[in-house]
């Protein structure tokens, strides 16, 4: 199993009361980038080019718990920049689990071993390792040698200490399926408990703009790696995404799905988007002109874009939304077949 | 293959899709100040925001609402202190004073230096963990 059945539990709950309550738009994931600093410069990121005085910005613990509060929603991703460069990520994490949101900590773990101390293991917490392929691939998207062995002796570390540990993987044009699935194969070995893949999207911002997947590309290259799936392999994912990334669903974005709050305030309209900030969530929810994105919608930004903070809340709002949604999620669940 | 096409620049603004960096705009019938604003808002770097009264406030402006009843920027300056909210009315200029950071210097190093060693022969290394 992927995902804990209490993790499957208290989503599968949240999205029936939404629905119940007549509610079209709710959140699932709230992405709370409490900075934007970072030690690594990946070619493919765009989150982190800013000067001097934002990079050395970060929320306060206080503002990152008003914000979870607005939101509502049952899970807390935390990237950045990298969360353990956050002065108070102990603290801040402890009042997460404390408030029983499950947590995931994206971090590339060059400081996992040293910071490890700073956490207690809970089904709550879950360090989400970034891992962008084998040794070479993934020294190669994070632009610096060295760093996979770093992020697999983090890895190996918080296993032993029992803390929940998945990576997550984004995957640009050039990707071999076969070098991929020998890295499911092996972060299968090293005892993670999921993975999360995902194309990359194309910011404009980042370095490298030559190697942005394109949707039909994105689909061929996710078709390969997932057609015939190991038994072994486990997704920390909904398998309707991972088939919507193979071209099996042709959903529209849920861009308000996994809202964003940064030191900049609530981004508009989605975590890869930046059209400006609202000072609330209300005020993002209410206010963000919504039929301005999505594939439907036209925007050039939008039309190859398959990532999961669009995607994966429109997989989970498919689950739910028919009979014929769940049963083909319990199907893929307990087949593996995607 | 390059990413998502970004729109075009307004006529007076420059057209080569370089870095903006260093650019002081001449507002006029070719470029208005809200396209001025809007693609500040864009630059990853400082800008200096000259205001009516004379005043020049250096800083990272990462808002601005244009539909808004009284259309604003927001800014954090270069102490990080704010957000600075200035309106349109009060905002004569804004320059592109500091450093583009989405330039990618560091990622086209990383990239020489890759293609000095693979040209050197070194080998890749071994699979693992």
């Amino acid at each position: 199993m992927s995902v804990p059945v209490s993790q499957m539990w208290t989503v599968a709950t949240y999205v029936l009361r939404q629905k119940l309550a007549g509610r079209a738009k709710y959140p699932l994931v709230l992405m709370l980038e409490p900075l934007f600093r970072c030690n690594l410069a990946c070619a493919g990121c765009g989150k982190i080019q800013y000067p001097a005085q934002i990079l050395r910005k970060h929320l306060s613990v206080e503002a990152a718990l008003q914000a979870v509060e607005e939101c509502g929603a049952p899970m807390v991703s935390i990237p950045g920049g990298e969360p353990l460069m956050y002065p108070d990520i102990d603290r801040l994490v402890a009042e997460l689990v404390k408030r029983r949101k499950y947590v995931y900590l994206c971090t590339n773990a060059i400081l996992l071993k040293q910071k490890i101390d700073y956490f207690t293991p809970s089904k709550y917490l879950s360090f989400s390792v970034h891992m962008d392929g084998l040794r070479e691939e993934h020294d190669e998207a994070v632009c610096r040698d060295g760093v996979y062995d770093q992020a697999v002796e983090g890895i190996q570390e918080a296993l032993r200490r029992g803390f929940r540990v998945t990576t997550n993987t984004t995957l640009f044009d050039g990707t071999s399926p076969d070098r991929m699935r020998k890295f499911f194969d092996a972060m299968m070995d090293l005892g993670v408990e999921a993975m999360m893949i995902s194309p990359g999207y194309s910011y404009a911002k980042a370095p490298d703009q030559e190697h942005f997947l394109r949707r039909a590309k994105t689909q061929k290259l996710f078709s390969e790696i997932l057609a015939n799936p190991r038994r072994r392999w486990r997704f920390n994912q909904s398998p309707i995404f991972l088939r919507f990334l193979m071209g099996k669903h042709d959903f529209e974005c849920t861009p308000w799905g996994m809202p964003t709050y940064n030191v900049f305030g609530w981004q508009r309209p989605c975590y890869l988007l930046q059209d400006g900030y609202a000072s609330s969530f209300k005020e993002l929810m209410e206010t963000t002109a919504w039929e301005n994105y999505g594939r439907k919608s036209g925007n050039p930004r939008c039309q190859d874009c398959m990532v999961h903070c669009g995607f994966e809340a429109t997989s989970v709002d498919h689950t739910f939304r028919s009979l014929r949604g769940f049963a083909e999620t319990v199907s893929v669940t307990f087949t593996g077949k995607l | 293959m390059a990413a998502w096409e970004e729109p075009a620049r307004p006529p007076g603004a420059p057209q080569d899709g370089d870095s903006l960096e260093g650019w002081v705009p001449v507002l006029g019938p070719d470029l208005s100040l809200a396209e001025v604003v809007e693609m500040a808002f864009d630059y990853r770097g400082n800008t200096t925001v000259m205001t009516t009264d004379g005043r020049a406030l250096v800083g990272y402006l990462f808002n601005r609402d244009a539909r808004a009843a009284e259309p604003f920027v927001q800014m954090f300056d270069e102490s990080g202190h704010g957000p600075i909210t200035i309106p349109y009315r009060d905002i004569a200029n804004v320059v592109f004073s500091g450093k583009d950071t989405a330039a990618g210097s560091s990622w086209k190093a990383w990239i020489e230096r890759k293609e000095r060693e693979r040209a050197a022969g070194l080998d890749p290394r071994p699979d693992g963990p």
